[in-house]
C-alpha cells in the first residue's frame, strides 16, 4: 500500500497532467458532435469486430454437436427418400400415385447410425470398425456409407462393435451402375495402391464411357439403397485384344478422414434370399 | 504580488484575444495561429510546475469557454506543458540563465538559433495535438502536419511580433 502510494507521490505530475489531459479529451468526445460520432462509430466497429471473431471461436467449439445433430437430421430424411421405400400402386387408378403418403409406400431400407473408431488404409486387407454392435441392431452383411459414397460391408459383429470390410480390400467387390448410359455392367474393386485409386473390370469395350462419369450402386442390390455414389472415372484405356475397358476410378470416400457412417439393412433381405434359394 | 496580478491580466488579454479575433480571421485555411503560448514561455522557469500545469490548463479551458471548442485548446495546452516541463529540466540550465539575469529562454540567453529551435519545436508539439485533437482521424494526417508546420511558424512570427511591441513599450 505504502509503496503504492509512493509512487504515485513521487509520479504526480505526470499522474496529474495525464489526469488533466483525459478530462480535455473527455469534453472533447463529449460535446464535438463530430469526434463524439467519429470515436463512437469506430469503437462502435470495433466492439463488432471483436464479437465477430469470439462467434467464429465459440461456433467451431461447438461444431461437434452441430454435426451430429445434422446428422441425426439427414437420417431421418433419408428415411422418407423414395430411395428406401417400394410403392404399392392403387391398381383401379394409376394416374394419381401419392408417393409420400405412409399407406402407399412401404419402407425398405433401415438406416442406423454409427461412428468409426479405428479404420486402416494402408494394408492389403484393410477393415474399419464401428462403435456399434448387434445391440444397437448392426447385422453381418450390413452395408456401410457415408455422405460421400459407400465405405464398405459389415463383416463380424459383437454385442457392441462391428467390423467391416472396407472398400480398400482385395476381397471386396461391387457391381455398379452408370446413370448416364443405364449401364449395368463391371465390378470394381481395389487396385492395392493408393487409398483413392480403383479399378473396374468387365466392361465392355464397346460402351463409350468418358472421363468423369460417376459410378453410383446399383438397384439390383440389396446392399444398398440405389445411386449411393461409389467411384469416379479417372482414366480409361483399351487393348486391342482385350474385349473389356481397363478403367481407373478414384473413390469417392475419403477413407482417411472417416467419421459418421451409416449402416444399411435391407429388411425384406430373407424373403428375398429364401426365393433365390428355391431356384 | 504585482506581477501575478500582470500575468493574469496578460492570460486575460491573450485569451480574448484568441477567442474573439484570431478566431474569426481567416488568414488562409492553412495557417490557424494560436500566439497565447507566449504566455508559459515568458512564465519563470523556477515556477513549481503543478502551478504551471495549473496555470495551462485553466488558460486552455477558458479559452475554450470563449471561443465554443471544449477541451481542444486545453488538452493540447496539458501535453505542451508537460513537454516543455521535461525539456527544461534536460535542455535547459536554469543557474546560467539566471547568471545572466534572465528567468526564461530568450533570443539573447544562448543564441538566436537556439531560442528558434527552442521555441519552434514546442510550439510544433502544442499545434500538433490540437489540430489532432480537432481533426481526429487517422485519414486527415497529411492535411494534421500541413497545417501544424504552417501554423507553427506563424504562431513563432505572432510571438515574436508580441516580444517586439513588449520591448518597445
Amino acid at each position: 500500500m505504502w509503496v503504492i502510494l509512493r509512487w504515485i507521490k513521487s509520479n504526480s505530475y505526470p499522474i496529474l497532467a495525464l489526469f488533466l489531459f483525459i478530462f480535455s479529451l473527455n469534453q472533447v468526445l463529449r460535446y464535438h458532435i463530430y469526434q463524439h460520432s467519429l470515436y463512437f462509430n469506430s469503437s462502435v466497429s470495433f466492439f463488432r469486430q471483436v464479437d465477430l471473431w469470439r462467434t467464429q471461436i465459440t461456433n467451431y467449439l461447438n461444431l461437434r454437436e452441430q454435426n451430429t445433430a445434422l446428422f441425426k437430421e439427414n437420417l431421418a430424411l433419408r428415411e422418407q427418400l423414395k430411395n428406401s421405400r417400394v410403392f404399392n400402386f392403387i391398381p383401379w387408378d394409376s394416374t394419381i400415385i401419392d408417393t409420400f403418403s405412409e399407406t402407399n409406400s412401404v419402407k425398405q431400407f433401415t438406416y442406423h447410425p454409427a461412428q468409426v473408431i479405428k479404420a486402416t488404409t494402408t494394408l492389403n486387407d484393410n477393415y474399419i470398425y464401428l462403435n456399434q454392435g448387434e445391440k444397437h441392431g448392426i447385422k453381418k452383411g450390413m452395408g456401410v456409407f457415408n455422405a460421400e459414397g459407400i465405405v464398405g460391408i459389415v463383416v463380424t459383429t459383437s454385442s457392441n462393435y462391428s467390423r467391416v470390410m472396407s472398400v480398400l480390400n482385395s476381397n471386396f467387390e461391387i457391381s455398379p451402375m452408370l446413370n448416364r448410359l443405364k449401364l449395368k455392367q463391371g465390378i470394381i474393386s481395389w487396385s492395392g495402391q493408393s487409398s483413392k485409386l480403383g479399378k473396374v473390370t468387365e466392361i465392355n469395350r464397346t460402351e463409350p464411357i468418358i472421363k468423369g462419369d460417376i459410378f453410383v450402386t446399383s438397384n439390383y442390390s440389396t446392399l444398398f439403397p440405389p445411386n449411393i455414389p461409389i467411384a469416379k472415372v479417372t482414366s480409361i484405356a483399351s487393348k486391342n485384344i482385350k474385349p473389356y475397358l481397363d478403367i481407373e476410378v478414384e473413390f469417392a470416400v475419403n477413407f482417411n478422414a472417416l467419421d459418421y457412417v451409416l449402416c444399411v439393412e435391407f429388411i425384406k433381405n430373407k424373403e428375398l434370399e429364401s426365393l433365390k434359394n428355391n431356384d | 504580488m504585482i506581477e501575478n496580478l500582470k500575468t493574469i491580466l496578460f492570460a486575460l488579454i491573450l485569451a480574448f484575444f484568441q477567442a474573439f479575433i484570431l478566431q474569426h480571421v481567416e488568414f488562409t485555411s492553412w495557417l490557424r495561429p494560436m500566439p497565447y503560448l507566449i504566455l508559459l514561455f515568458t512564465l519563470p522557469l523556477n515556477t513549481n510546475k503543478f502551478v504551471v500545469l495549473g496555470i495551462a490548463f485553466v488558460l486552455g479551458t477558458f479559452i475554450d469557454l470563449l471561443s465554443g471548442n471544449f477541451g481542444i485548446h486545453s488538452g493540447s495546452m496539458v501535453v505542451f506543458t508537460f513537454v516543455k516541463n521535461s525539456v527544461d529540466k534536460r535542455f535547459v540550465d536554469i543557474d546560467s540563465l539566471a547568471l545572466q539575469g534572465e528567468t526564461f529562454v530568450t533570443r539573447t540567453s544562448k543564441g538566436y538559433f537556439y531560442y528558434l529551435y527552442y521555441s519552434i519545436s514546442l510550439i510544433f508539439v502544442h499545434h500538433l495535438m490540437f489540430f489532432s485533437l480537432d481533426y481526429f482521424e487517422f485519414r486527415s494526417t497529411l492535411r494534421i502536419l500541413g497545417l501544424t508546420i504552417g501554423s507553427s511558424l506563424f504562431t513563432f512570427l505572432f510571438i515574436e511580433l508580441i516580444h517586439l511591441i513588449y520591448k518597445k513599450r
